[in-house]
């Protein structure tokens, strides 16, 4: 019981800590999406992906495949990249590690240095192909969040 | 007694050279500045170079000590010292309506190409169409004076220190943004402590010349993220046979 109680702190106060150290300057929205048919259960398959201004320099780029209500099954991605675009040109991209593990969520992140664009509008992107496999169905989504970066 | 005043006069001395290097140093590296010239500088150099209702050929030339990250469609990975060559039609109300934008790599080769017309940007290296993209200011500053500002709203003190670009003594104006906790960034996941943003300033001519992004490191060593040179900013009445050929393509 104590262990479980130790467990439980140390992983709110990381959430804390890593929450606390930035300060998000444009905090982007989730933008979720669920599947339309039950994965397993009465769960549902959801995908999130969210874009946000931290500061001058940086912007952060977000990922997040769940279960709706939570159950631990495969969740994850196939690909998934994070993108900065200016006068529509690629200008830097970082690509992360498939993912697929057995919990009721997962999450990833990746921090960007913003690049001098000397056009008004720079943009920052989360593409990735997201993969809930329930024993009823799989659900799969792939699509690409693309937010101004002021 | 003569022994114990030699050493003395000997640690004396020692003291006020090392006194004297820390003075210097400072001096060399970087000292508080004035927001407000900052400021000027950079606005002085958008009013010279304001152009209305012809085109602008802007030419800058990037370079960076990290990879991009960016694999082009022949598998190959992008450059990382590239020209930015580009033309834009800025409107009598300041902002870019249409242009081609083309990256070179250093044998003048065009790597990635983009065109923007009717409110349509296309990427024709990877396919990729955005719509709805209004017309924009054109930022020959590369958002310089706004960032200056806010790192002035934020109480980050701006700093300005000697310069050289391209044997050219210039002056820099900076400010340094610490992270709250080591970061890994860039394609190669490198930790940083703290990014700096460097703006250089001709100092004969007052001319914007060259924008800076520094790492540092956790090990303090210091890493340029991204190095942005302006090279050539002219305006025209027309644009070349060859620009107007790639926009009538933008449909």
């Amino acid at each position: 019981m104590r262990n479980k109680i130790k467990i439980f702190l140390t992983a709110f106060a990381a959430t804390l800590i890593f929450a606390s150290s930035f300060q998000t300057a444009f905090a982007g929205v989730w933008t979720n999406y669920y599947s339309g048919a039950y994965v397993q259960g009465a769960s549902r398959g959801g995908a999130g992906k969210r874009v946000s201004k931290i500061s001058n320099a940086l912007w952060l780029a977000e990922i997040a495949s769940f279960t709706s209500p939570a159950i631990a099954i495969p969740v994850g991605w196939t690909y998934w990249t994070s993108r900065e675009i200016c006068n529509g040109y690629i200008i830097i991209q970082k690509i992360h590690a498939p993912r697929s593990i057995v919990k009721t969520s997962t999450y990833d992140y990746q921090y960007m240095t913003t690049k001098p664009c000397s056009q008004g509008v720079r943009r920052g992107q989360v593409l990735g192909r997201h993969e809930v496999k329930g024993s009823k169905f799989i659900f799969r989504l792939d699509w690409t969040q693309s937010e101004i970066i002021p | 007694m003569f022994q114990n005043k030699k050493q003395s006069a000997l640690i004396g001395l020692a003291v006020m050279l090392f006194l004297i290097a820390t003075i210097f140093y400072t001096m060399a590296e970087a000292q508080p500045a004035n927001v407000d010239d900052a400021v000027k500088m950079t606005h002085d150099w958008k009013v010279k170079n304001e152009k209305r209702a012809q085109w602008v050929h802007f030419v800058t030339a990037v370079s960076s000590e990290t990879s991009n990250g960016v694999i082009l469609p022949n598998g190959q990975p992008m450059p990382s010292s590239y020209t930015n060559d580009e033309w834009y039609y800025v409107n009598e109300a300041g902002l870019v309506e249409k242009g081609v934008f083309s990256m070179k790599d250093n044998d003048g080769n065009v790597f990635q190409q983009v065109a923007y017309q009717n409110n349509i940007l296309i990427n024709f290296t990877f396919g990729d169409r955005q719509e709805n993209q209004q017309p924009y200011p054109l930022n020959f500053d590369f958002g310089f004076e706004g960032e200056v500002r806010d790192a002035e709203h934020n109480k980050t003190p701006i700093k300005k220190s000697d310069d050289n670009v391209d044997g050219k003594p210039s002056v820099a104006y900076s400010y340094t943004e610490k992270l709250k906790l080591p970061t890994r960034l860039g394609a190669d996941d490198v930790i940083v402590n703290s990014i700096t943003k460097k703006g250089s300033f001709d100092k004969a001519t007052g001319d914007f010349e060259r924008i800076q992004i520094i790492w540092t490191l956790a090990n303090g060593t210091k890493v340029v993220f991204d190095s942005t040179k302006i090279i050539n900013i002219e305006g025209f009445a027309d644009a070349p046979d060859e620009i107007l050929n790639i926009l009538e393509t933008v449909k």
